[in-house]
């Protein structure tokens, strides 16, 4: 059992070009403007490219957290086996995380981009998001997958986009809502910045349980 | 709204009689509140759930929990609010009974090849394999996987509460 304390996990995964790194450059900002502290782990591939830009972006330039609260893994084989199968690398980084920043609130992990049947190992992650994008087709949430069907939040990204790739969200609101029930969908726009605050207000709900700042239940 | 922080399992009414017959008692009184909680939700150890009666939970368990049907998570004299492991479609492959024994251990381990390259969990029960599919579909994808193995077994469907085998979940090693 580790001396630290567990700090609370979300995993974000999704299909490559998505969205993930721009979804989370523009969540962190809203959540250290509420408080809340965060660490990213950002896995790869091959590169750490996602992970030198959040780094720079976040850190370097914005000057919202230290650069070494922005891991990059470089997983080689298929992302999902790094955050599902084996997640020990991660596991690892996530532990020296806490053992090093033991005052964070909360660690985002971001999957290498994959396919729609990517899932977190509940091991690693206590929330999974997981985001498509609209040009994929509105036919997109209807098809399912599991990463559609059983993570916690749903991620529509790229609304603005919509008109040009002929995707109807009326469709994909419907089917998102067939598919997964009663489990919360949102529509985002990361450049425009639609559906973020909805986002962060899911994560600080779901995961946080709305503690206050720097109070960790 | 009041929510109610737990962060341990106090028992299981299955295997716990005690808390069997607290159990009943109580649910003579109208005092029995479920919460529903899936395989995947199962392993987690911190998550925010509502009980059918609306109580809003968040656990934080201790790491290496693991939530079955029956576990207790709240007891007062007034409410007692028990896990209810939700159901899911399993596919169920019964191996036939008069498998020569000179080919007994190739069909077993070959079928267990192809499950896990398909990453699924499993659990077995005699000549039974159970595993659990996402869709319809999947009862079709394994009957081409194991078309080799047509004679020496039978693909089925049934909804069950399925818990692997101890040590053969999809993310243990």
């Amino acid at each position: 059992m580790p001396l630290y304390k567990r700090i609370p996990r979300v995993g974000i995964g999704g299909p490559v070009g998505s969205g993930k790194t721009m979804l989370i450059e523009r969540i962190v900002p809203l959540l250290y403007d509420k408080g809340y502290r965060v660490g990213i782990i950002s896995n790869d591939v091959v590169s750490k490219e996602d992970a030198n830009r959040m780094r720079h972006n976040l850190a370097t330039k914005r000057g919202l957290l230290p650069e070494e609260l922005v891991i990059g893994i470089a997983t080689g084989g298929c992302p999902h086996t790094a955050v599902r199968e084996d997640p020990s690398m991660n596991l690892s980084a996530v532990e020296e995380m806490e053992s090093k920043h033991n005052y964070l609130d909360l660690i985002i992990i971001e999957s290498g981009g994959d396919n729609i049947t990517t899932t977190f190992s509940p091991a690693l992650a206590d929330y999974f998001i997981y985001l498509i994008d609209v040009s994929g087709g509105d036919k997109y949430p209807r098809k399912r997958g599991l990463g559609i069907e059983t993570c916690d939040l749903l991620v529509i990204n790229k609304i603005d986009i919509a008109p040009y790739v002929e995707a109807d969200l009326k469709i994909m609101e419907k089917d998102a809502k067939h598919v997964r029930g009663n489990r919360p969908f949102v529509f985002v726009n990361s450049k425009g910045g639609e559906g973020i605050n909805e986002v962060a207000s899911y994560i600080i709900r779901d995961v946080l349980f709305e503690a206050p700042k720097n109070i960790q239940i | 709204m009041t929510l109610f922080q737990i962060d341990k399992i106090i028992g299981n009414i299955n295997f716990d009689k005690n808390l069997r017959s607290k159990f009943e008692d109580m649910s003579k009184n109208d005092r029995v509140e479920n919460v529903n909680i899936s395989r995947l939700e199962s392993e987690r150890i911190r998550m925010r759930k509502v009980s059918d009666r609306g109580t809003e939970l968040v656990l934080t368990l201790s790491p290496g929990s693991h939530l079955i049907d029956g576990d207790v998570v709240f007891l007062t004299d007034e409410k007692i609010i028990v896990v209810r492991r939700t159901v899911e479609e399993v596919l169920v492959i019964s191996l036939h009974k008069d498998i020569p024994n000179d080919r007994i251990l190739e069909v077993a381990i070959k079928i267990g090849h192809k499950i896990g390259n398909m990453h699924r969990p499993i659990k077995i029960l005699g000549e039974q394999i159970f595993l659990p599919i996402q869709s319809n579909s999947e009862l079709e994808v394994f009957e081409k996987v194991l078309f080799s193995f047509r004679n020496n077994l039978d693909i089925s469907k049934d909804t069950i509460i399925f818990e692997p085998d101890e040590g053969y979940n999809i993310h243990e090693h």
